[in-house]
């Protein structure tokens, strides 16, 4: 296996374009043949004196983890370097601008390559905005990557901006380069750096929240509603953009309530719909979530996490709306809930939620989070297929001659008509109700239909290839589970641990309700402990592992708002073989 | 002074009929589907119920308009009138306080060929509902909002809802209201509703009823009617009778496409205007969307 991986981060503050010189960077890799991931912090605010970091890591093969030392620090200013200083590996490289401040340099063994922004700026020699095109430049010659990629992938991001800013930006890379030379002369940064790229496919770069839009789309997803929600909003806008020419429909709503309701009533028409949102969006959408269930209207609603309770951190992800995507809303209202774990997985999931929401005729409700939605990764076209999806259970010409709506049926599916159908007539109720759709208080009636409803959910339990599985190659007694976005940095603890000759067996469900009982109760089976990881407070898939399944488990929450680093699981493996129980 | 009908003004765009074969002899209309045609179940309310005006009219207009049941949805949200899609023979949507809007918005945007009713009372629509009544009156969708206004919410027994008057005690204002009523014909206009009409369910207010629905049906775009339908149990039948004298027909010098007179007559007043307020065309919301769906198709030029 290519081992070959290098760490850049870049530091600044907003409005430097921090973050585009990350993705720049991961569209390079791609366009080389190399692999990239990245990460991005900042705050809720769109400009002021706000810090803003991307952490890119580049490799020649998939990369699991943005890296957490860095290899190359790009500092856009002193402040930023100060600040991150302690992020830079020992023998790492610093690029960028101390505006002539080498006593911020602590250590004598220092590699420093000096990048003069903003005096070049002040003096007119580049546009203030293409610092980061500049400094991209000398990053070329550091991690010896071919200017032309470079060039390629500038004017691949901002050619919507016009001729103007791309010839300018890429004016701004090639001084950058010019600038790096001079600087690699003077003092060598690894040049031992050959990379082996490999163009066997062909690759792109995504965030999550772009995978899901996409992934709707390929789904057959023909009408979205949604309301601006960090850190969710590019979905509502990739939807607005690309659904109206394939003929389908994109609303933006005056709240989460309308969201779902236009979703709602888009799919009693028989439209396939989806909405996205965050934490404080799913809450408000809980009442209509218990009407989606209870009235067994199909729809798939994205929720990117973020840091809560309340309005929270907005722009940090966290793993806390587990417990509110199970049993969020009044009543026992069923529906499913899904976990993509990566980039990739978010596209493959959202095909999976419409089936499963189109078959079951219930709310699907997929959890990512801001790490997720907003990291660009490095993604094979092939594996944006589209596949055949599953559609909705008719009624029969017989069956319309006497049409129940909600018939009970041995899957608890029942056929169900479309608006402008002879013969289907029914109001769809979230009233309890008879066969008919009637309202009904009668006991027997609501024992016979919530059974139903929950036993649409129950076939799940059993069924395979809902989970991910990872062995590090050695016989393991000790698991790592998991969910959603901390994945990467699992699987990288254990390539870590085989290292160290520790047995690691990793799982990840991407069915989290139900939870795929048959095929966790085998991976469990050899184990003595397991690891469960979350990123929040409370334990919440902990919990929910020990009411389904009796499983005790080791609980490592890191309640951080930040994406958990390798090390830190590596760190709870280690204690766990040595510790006394180990 | 006789009133045309509206079905005689063959000119009017904006009146749009299934079938061209419709005829009047002495205002009894000759369709093809009877009004018994869209009965369902016996409806729920008690004896005495204004709804039930509402409901007889309204199949008298789904008839002269012909619109098959089937390609009939009525979504309503939660309260006394909200029950009203159980007693049609249609597809209906009984949904959760307040919601029926943005849920109606979604069906007809989904399938523009659907007739699409919305369904509702004044608490569900001018409390928990405003926001959305605000925003469907500025989105434009073509369906048609029956608000069914008894002045109280009358399923939890009888509260004082947004449109109660200052004076009038309930259970929850046992010492007088707090807030000023809202008029929602004059909610709606002031928030761009291009038709806005008013009605009375009782037996001397059928032929306006039954005429204002059918235009509002067949008007292209949000319509409005607000229907003043007394409640006999929770309602007062005093403050009912008072509210009835005070009803009057807007003038019929009145020209519905005028916008500030029409919002002039919906001011708080002593006289109460019923009728035809304002009536204008502009573009749906489903017709601008097809608009864009295909200027879209023109930008991308055939590119993913």
């Amino acid at each position: 296996m290519r081992e070959k991986a290098l760490t850049v981060r870049f530091c600044g503050t907003a409005g430097d374009g921090i973050v585009a010189a990350g993705e720049i960077l991961a569209r390079t890799a791609a366009r080389y043949g190399l692999h990239a991931l990245t990460f991005e912090s900042y705050g809720a605010e769109v400009r002021g004196d706000q810090p803003s970091l991307c952490q890119v890591r580049i490799g020649e093969s998939p990369v699991l983890f943005p890296g957490e030392e860095a290899d190359v620090l790009v500092a856009f200013s002193p402040e930023s370097w100060t600040a991150n200083r302690s992020a830079l590996k020992p023998k790492g490289l610093l690029l960028g601008d101390l505006q002539g401040d080498r006593g911020l340099i602590k250590r004598d063994d220092q590699l420093f390559w000096e990048v003069p922004m903003a005096t070049l700026a002040y003096k007119g020699t580049i546009r203030p905005e293409t610092k980061n095109s500049l400094v991209l430049g000398a990053l070329a010659q550091a991690l010896s990557l071919p200017l032309r990629f470079l060039e390629e992938a500038i004017t691949e991001r901002f050619s919507q901006k016009g001729e103007r800013i791309v010839e300018s930006n890429r004016a701004s890379l090639r001084l950058g380069y010019e600038i790096g030379e001079a600087e690699k002369s003077k003092s060598a940064f690894s040049s031992s750096l050959d990379w082996t790229p490999v163009l066997d496919e062909e690759r792109m770069i995504l965030t999550g929240n772009d995978a899901v839009a996409r992934g709707a789309i390929a789904a057959g997803c023909n009408f979205f509603a949604g309301y601006p929600i960090t850190p969710a909003t590019e979905i509502l806008e990739m939807m607005a953009r690309h659904l109206p020419e394939l003929g389908g429909t994109v609303l933006q709503s005056e709240d989460e309530m309308a969201a779902l309701g236009m979703a709602l009533g888009a799919s009693f028409a028989g439209a396939k719909v989806m909405t996205a949102t965050s934490g404080p969006g799913l809450s408000l959408m809980s009442e209509l979530i218990d009407l989606a269930s209870m009235a067994e209207v199909p729809v798939v609603i994205v929720d990117v996490q973020r840091g809560g309770p309340s309005t929270g951190l907005p722009t940090k992800p966290e793993q806390g709306d587990l417990n509110l995507a199970v049993y969020g809303g009044h009543g026992e209202a069923p529906r499913v809930v899904l976990a993509p774990t990566s980039v990739g997985g978010c596209f493959q999931e959202i095909g999976r939620a419409f089936d499963l929401a189109e078959e079951l005729q219930l709310p699907v409700l997929v959890l990512t989070d801001q790490f997720l939605g907003r990291q660009w990764t490095t993604v094979a076209r092939s594996v944006l297929s589209e596949d055949l999806r599953k559609e909705r259970l008719r009624p029969t010409l017989q069956e319309l001659e006497a049409y129940q709506r909600y018939r009970l049926t041995a899957s608890g599916v029942s056929p169900v008509s479309r608006p402008g159908q002879e013969g289907g007539t029914y109001v769809a109720t979230g009233l309890e109700h008879t066969e008919g759709g009637a309202p009904s208080y009668d006991p027997q009636v609501h024992r016979q239909m919530t059974a139903k409803r929950f036993r649409k959910v129950e076939l799940l339990k059993r069924e395979k290839g809902w989970v991910r599985q990872f062995d590090n190659g050695l016989p393991a007694e000790i698991g790592l589970l998991g969910w959603g976005s901390t994945e990467g940095a699992a699987r990288e603890a254990a390539r870590q641990a085989f290292a160290r000759g520790l047995g690691v067996s990793i799982l990840y469900p991407v069915l989290l309700y139900p939870l795929p009982e048959e095929e966790m109760k085998e991976f469990l089976r050899p184990l003595k402990q397991v690891i469960v990881l979350e990123s929040n407070y409370t334990g919440q898939l902990a919990r929910l592992l020990r009411a389904e399944l009796g499983l005790v488990s080791i609980g490592l929450s890191i309640p951080e708002a930040r994406p958990i680093a390798p090390s830190e699981i590596l760190r709870a493996i280690e204690e766990l073989a040595d510790g006394p129980a180990g | 002074m006789a009133r045309p009908s509206p079905l005689a003004t063959p000119a009017d765009e904006n009146i749009r009929h299934n079938d061209p074969d419709i005829f009047t002899v002495k205002g009894l209309i000759m369709s093809k589907i009877s009004p018994l045609d869209y009965r369902s179940q016996k409806p729920v309310w008690c004896a005495g119920c204004g709804d039930f005006n509402v409901l007889s009219c309204l199949y008298q207009a789904l008839s002269r308009l012909e619109i098959p049941p089937h390609r009939l949805v009525v979504v309503s949200g939660i309260g006394c009138s909200s029950r009203l899609p159980y007693f049609l023979k249609s597809y209906g949507f009984h949904s959760v306080h307040g919601r029926a809007l943005p849920i109606a918005q979604g069906v007809k945007a989904a399938n523009p060929d659907l007739t699409v009713l919305v369904v509702g009372g004044d608490g569900d629509g001018l409390g928990i509902g405003s926001g959305h009544l605000v925003n469907a009156a500025r989105r434009n969708p073509d369906l048609t909002y029956l608000m069914l206004d008894n002045n109280l919410y009358g399923q939890t027994k009888g509260q004082a809802s947004p449109t109660t008057a200052r004076e009038t005690r309930t259970a929850t204002t046992p010492f007088g209201g707090l807030e000023e009523p809202l008029d929602p014909v004059l909610l709606a206009q002031a928030a761009g509703a291009c038709f806005v009409g008013r009605g009375l369910a009782a037996p001397a207010g059928a032929e306006m009823l039954i005429d204002l629905m059918v235009q509002a049906i067949a008007h292209r775009g949000f319509s409005l009617v607000h229907v003043l339908s007394p409640c006999p149990t929770f309602g007062s039948r005093d403050i009912y009778k008072a509210t009835v004298s005070r009803a009057v027909p807007i003038p019929a010098d009145h020209s519905p496409e005028d916008r500030r007179k029409a919002m002039n007559l919906a001011l708080p007043a002593e006289k109460l205007y019923l009728g035809l307020f304002y009536r204008v065309r502009r573009p749906t919301l489903e017709e601008t969307l097809a608009t864009q769906r295909e200027a879209s198709l023109k930008k991308s030029d055939g590119h993913g």
